[in-house]
């Protein structure tokens, strides 16, 4: 840890070494921790789901499942959520290959949020499309409401990661009309996002389950739930017939061609497609769903 | 761009020009169309673009859901147990671009050719394969036009907005008139929130050759790997072209916007159900109630129906797979098919069985 002293307040506030832009506790100001520089460009997303609501979505999500018990959201109890504030950066790509004859040679155009921190909170994906329904700026106030995760990762380097690919794709697309094309980066980072989830747990005979869910616009991202006892047996008395019916019918369309015991080997062979969809659910200790 | 508008907006409390009322602008906000008075407040002159508004249906939203309910071949026998927990109503900002695109492309391949012979010998007859290559060069030129439908925000949920915009797209080419300027439109009939536009039309614009051209490079290189192949096919009669390698490929894109439509709101109803405690969504076209997206419970006959699929494919399609593998010859190339037909159609088979929900999206 080491300790900065916020350049808008004066507050003294300790960070964690690897963070290069922090928010200050007290007044809520978004901090350069190299040069103590005030950046003005941090929003955040509307907590639009409250908790009850991002419980009983996920719940309604876990009850889906084949292998949820069947009395799992009638005997759930949910247990304590937890708000995450997840820091996303947010970058315009804006690129333009020029050739003397045509000013749209090449044209790449797109906005891009990138996950701002390392280790990202448990069922988030660096793949998740963050739903837009308005940023807004940035309230200290709201920090207070849940636990807010400071970003940790370089913003102007990850905007060199962002535009390169699309630099090269401008440049390519140009170079097809004339050799010397000149290039009009116009991308930039537009500021810091924080996003909120809701951490939701539910118990279930005794058992903690774990859960995320997008708390701006209630998506479940994440879950863990319960293999039904019942559906357990289902599940693995179903990879048992799907093999012996595999045997049977191989066995009986081997014999019409010559070849019954190689018609029952492979018969079996290829059940083992479906042994392992059945077996890998039916022998898990938990189930997960993740948001595709 | 957004730069300058943070500076502008930051701290601000912003009320409608015409009426007052206080407006919820965001960062990103374009425009601002007032909640309670329907008036466009334009956050910058730059950006002043005509709106128009497809009036959604004002009452009975749930009349929609529970229609949809009775007639859907599957949901009709699940209705009773089906409980709506939420609708609403949602106006989503889209522009529709027509971009012509244009190209002039060069190239040059090698086209590789196969041919078949049957060769007679005093055991019988064999098959021999022979194998060629053939340099080509291909060029000429594509002109296509393009209509690109784009969402005035930063990101949304492309899987229920798409079918949307396309099922509006045939009302647009059929030249259907739905859409009312905004100012014509009576506010209090409007019910449900409006996601405010967050892209501008010179930047929908260059979205839109971005995405035409695109599209246009993949057409021009079926096209091009076509005439290759043909040229090669033309040179070489009785081989058959197969694969084609590039030495160079070169398809420049001009792009020209024709038209851009006004900023069309066009309304969404969206729906969350349970289904005996299970949680699903519906989306319909606001305008006509039409079903363009919706989860649905995978049945118990559902599941039964690909497992016996499963069982089907793994013992005769592995079962004649096998012993066919065993007879050689011409047979034991089909047999290689029909195991591999028979693993996978028991793993996709029994991931259908075991799937958690079914995904219906208007074509």
């Amino acid at each position: 840890m080491k300790r900065i002293r916020c350049s808008y307040c004066g507050a003294e506030f300790e960070v964690p070494e690897t963070v290069s832009v922090a928010v200050c506790p007290y007044c809520g100001s978004t901090i350069w921790v190299q040069s103590g520089e005030i950046f003005k460009e941090h929003y955040i997303y509307d907590l639009r789901i409250e908790y009850n609501k991002a419980y009983n979505n996920a719940i309604g999500i876990a009850q889906r499942q084949f292998a949820a018990p069947e009395d799992l959201a009638m005997s759930a109890t949910p247990s304590e959520g937890m708000l995450h504030f997840v820091p996303l950066y947010l970058y315009q790509v804006k690129i333009r290959a020029e050739c003397p004859e045509n000013p749209h040679a090449g044209i790449e155009e797109r906005w891009k949020t990138v996950l701002a921190m390392s280790t990202p909170i448990k069922g988030l994906t660096p793949e998740y499309r963050f739903p837009t329904r308005g940023r807004r700026f940035f309230e200290p106030r709201i920090l207070k409401r849940g636990k807010y995760h400071q970003p940790d990762r370089d913003p102007r380097e990850l905007l060199e990661l962002v535009v390169s690919s699309s630099r090269i794709r401008a440049m390519r697309e140009a170079y097809n009309e004339c050799d010397n094309p000149t290039l009009h980066d116009e991308s930039k980072w537009l500021g810091i996002i924080h996003y909120p989830f809701w951490q939701v747990g539910y118990t279930y005979q005794g058992k903690e389950y774990y859960g995320l869910v997008d708390a701006s616009d209630g998506t479940v991202v994440y879950l863990e739930y319960p293999i039904g006892s019942k559906r357990r047996q289902i599940l693995v008395g179903g990879a048992i017939g799907l093999v012996l019916a595999g045997a049977l019918l191989g066995a009986g369309v081997g014999s019409l061609l010559g070849a019954a015991k190689l018609g029952l080997e492979g018969g079996v062979l290829a059940s083992l497609g479906g042994v392992f969809n059945m077996l890998r659910m039916g022998t898990a200790r938990i189930g997960r769903y993740r948001l595709k | 761009m957004s730069g300058e508008q943070v500076e502008e907006t930051r701290g601000k409390v912003f009320k409608c020009q015409r009426c007052g009322a206080p407006l919820d602008i965001s960062p990103e906000t374009i425009v601002a169309i007032c909640p309670y008075c329907g008036y466009p407040n334009w956050m910058s002159q730059a950006f002043i673009h005509p709106i128009v508004v497809v009036p959604g249906k004002t009452r009975g939203l749930d009349r929609i859901f529970y229609e949809w309910l009775s007639i859907d071949d599957e949901m009709k026998h699940l209705k009773d147990r089906v409980v709506l927990k939420n609708i609403e109503m949602i106006y989503v900002p889209v522009y529709y671009v027509s971009v012509s695109a244009s190209s002039h492309y060069r190239g040059r391949a090698t086209v590789t050719l196969t041919r078949t012979r049957v060769i007679k010998t005093d055991k019988g007859t064999r098959t021999e394969v022979e194998t060629r290559y053939v340099t080509v060069h291909v060029s000429g030129d594509y002109q296509a036009s393009y209509t690109i439908p784009l969402v005035a925000r930063r990101a949304s949920d492309r899987r229920i907005i798409d079918p949307l915009i396309g099922y509006y797209y045939d009302f647009l080419r059929k030249r259907e008139s739905l859409q009312v300027p905004i100012d014509k439109v009576d506010w209090k009939e409007i019910k449900g929130q409006v996601l405010a536009p967050e892209i501008g039309p010179r930047d929908a614009e260059d979205y839109a050759r971005d995405q035409a051209c695109e599209k246009m490079h993949k057409e021009v290189e079926n096209r091009m790997n076509n005439e290759a192949r043909e040229r090669a096919a033309l040179m070489s009669p009785g081989w058959i072209p197969t694969f084609v390698s590039w030495h160079y490929k070169i398809i420049p894109c001009r792009s020209r916007i024709d038209n851009i439509t006004p900023i069309i709101l066009l309304p969404m109803i969206h729906a969350y159900y349970t289904y005996q405690r299970r949680l699903y969504r519906a989306a319909f076209a606001g305008w006509d109630g039409r079903k363009i997206y919706s989860e649905e419970p995978v049945t118990q006959g559902a599941r039964i129906i690909s497992y016996i699929g499963a069982l089907l494919a793994s013992g005769i399609l592995g079962g004649a797979g096998l012993a066919g593998i065993y007879l050689g010859g011409e047979a034991a190339i089909a047999g290689g098919i029909g195991l591999v037909a028979g693993l996978a159609g028991s793993y996709f088979l029994t991931r259908e069985a075991l799937k958690d929900v079914e995904v219906e999206e208007l074509e």
